[in-house]
């Protein structure tokens, strides 16, 4: 018997792509958005409303992932901004993108010199949190019907993103949830985590987070 | 439910690993550290990495996996804890002052081979 030392981090060669995704993204000053949720959180609608608000000032393409069907990326592509669609299910049904298919799915874009690319990541609260993608920012999305112990539940995801969205706030006078218990929450997985609550199909508070977007934009 | 890209991922760091040798070794064990912070469930990488190593030359290997805690250091009182649940505020003082020094690894430690 002979022991080998490795010493290597498993996704090294994901971060890696990742890290190249970062520099070329910021050569190019595109800002780019990586949203992730559990399904059904409200993310399509949320990415829907917020491209029409900015997408006759701003050039935006999107990235859509999906176990399969591209109902979302339909949905997307009517507002008239480009969008590249990743069905995981011929990579094995992942649950999940990887840096590699992200880099991928943006050289498939017609028109690459974007504002904005927005990638909307697989339904789930697990397995996008360990892939990184070289994205400006991680953005998690959290309904108010998914109860205000998410974040305790999947301590990762709000880790690694910068950027929580409540979502569904017009239906508070309907639940039980306590708001303030689910920002509290997310606050001590990650004291840095930055809020916004609204209600994407309301649009109620989504102007403070198009704002910040705007903010965000490199151009 | 990603414990098989996981897996993926780690057979071809190992695989490369193996053919660097100057005859393919039998590979026993590929010893893992894994965070108990990152989201990977021990078993089912076990269960993801046997389905992968089926008929290739890695078939049969195992995966020893150490768990390693979470542990938490706070910049305000300098106090150093393990916390079993995901509250990265200080245990002594309350400050959310607080830096991660483990509990994310997924790391590959070392490969143990037939000689």
């Amino acid at each position: 018997m002979a022991e080998i030392k490795i010493v290597k981090k498993v996704l090294a060669a994901n971060d890696a792509i990742a890290d190249m995704n970062k520099k070329y993204f910021d050569e190019k000053k595109i800002l780019t958005i990586n949203i992730m949720s559990s399904p059904g959180s409200g993310k399509t609608m949320l990415l829907e409303k917020t491209i029409i608000k900015l997408k006759d000032k701003y050039k935006i393409g999107v990235i859509e992932g999906d176990v399969s069907t591209t109902n979302d990326a339909e949905r997307l592509q009517k507002l008239g901004v480009e969008v590249i669609q990743i069905n995981t299910d011929a990579f094995g049904g992942d649950c999940h993108l990887e840096a590699e298919w992200i880099k991928d799915a943006y050289e498939q874009l017609n028109d690459t010199d974007l504002d904005i690319l927005f990638v909307e990541n697989v339904g789930n609260l697990v397995c996008p949190a360990e892939f990184k993608t070289g994205t400006d920012f991680n953005v998690v999305v959290l309904s108010t019907t998914e109860g205000e112990d998410k974040p305790v539940k999947y301590p990762l995801m709000f880790r690694v993103s910068q950027i929580m969205i409540i979502n569904k706030i017009d239906l508070l006078p309907h639940l039980d949830i306590d708001k303030n218990k689910m920002e509290d929450n997310a606050k001590r997985i990650n004291s840095e985590i930055q809020i916004f609550s609204l209600s994407a199909k309301t649009e109620e508070g989504l102007d403070q987070f198009i704002d910040w977007l705007i903010k965000q934009i490199k151009k | 439910m990603h414990e098989v890209s996981i897996a993926n991922h780690i057979y071809k760091i190992v695989l490369n690993e193996l053919e660097k040798q100057e005859k393919f070794p039998k590979l026993q064990k590929i010893k893992l550290k894994i965070g108990k912070l990152s989201a990977v469930v021990p078993d089912a990488l076990d269960f993801a990495w046997n389905a992968i190593v089926k008929g290739t030359n890695l078939e049969n290997s195992i995966l020893e996996i150490e768990e390693i805690p979470v542990i938490l250091k706070c910049h305000d009182c300098k106090s150093e804890f393990n916390i079993e649940y995901p509250v990265f505020l200080c245990e002594n003082c309350g400050s959310n002052n607080t830096e991660l020094m483990s509990g994310d690894e997924l790391d590959i430690v070392s490969l143990i081979i037939d000689e």
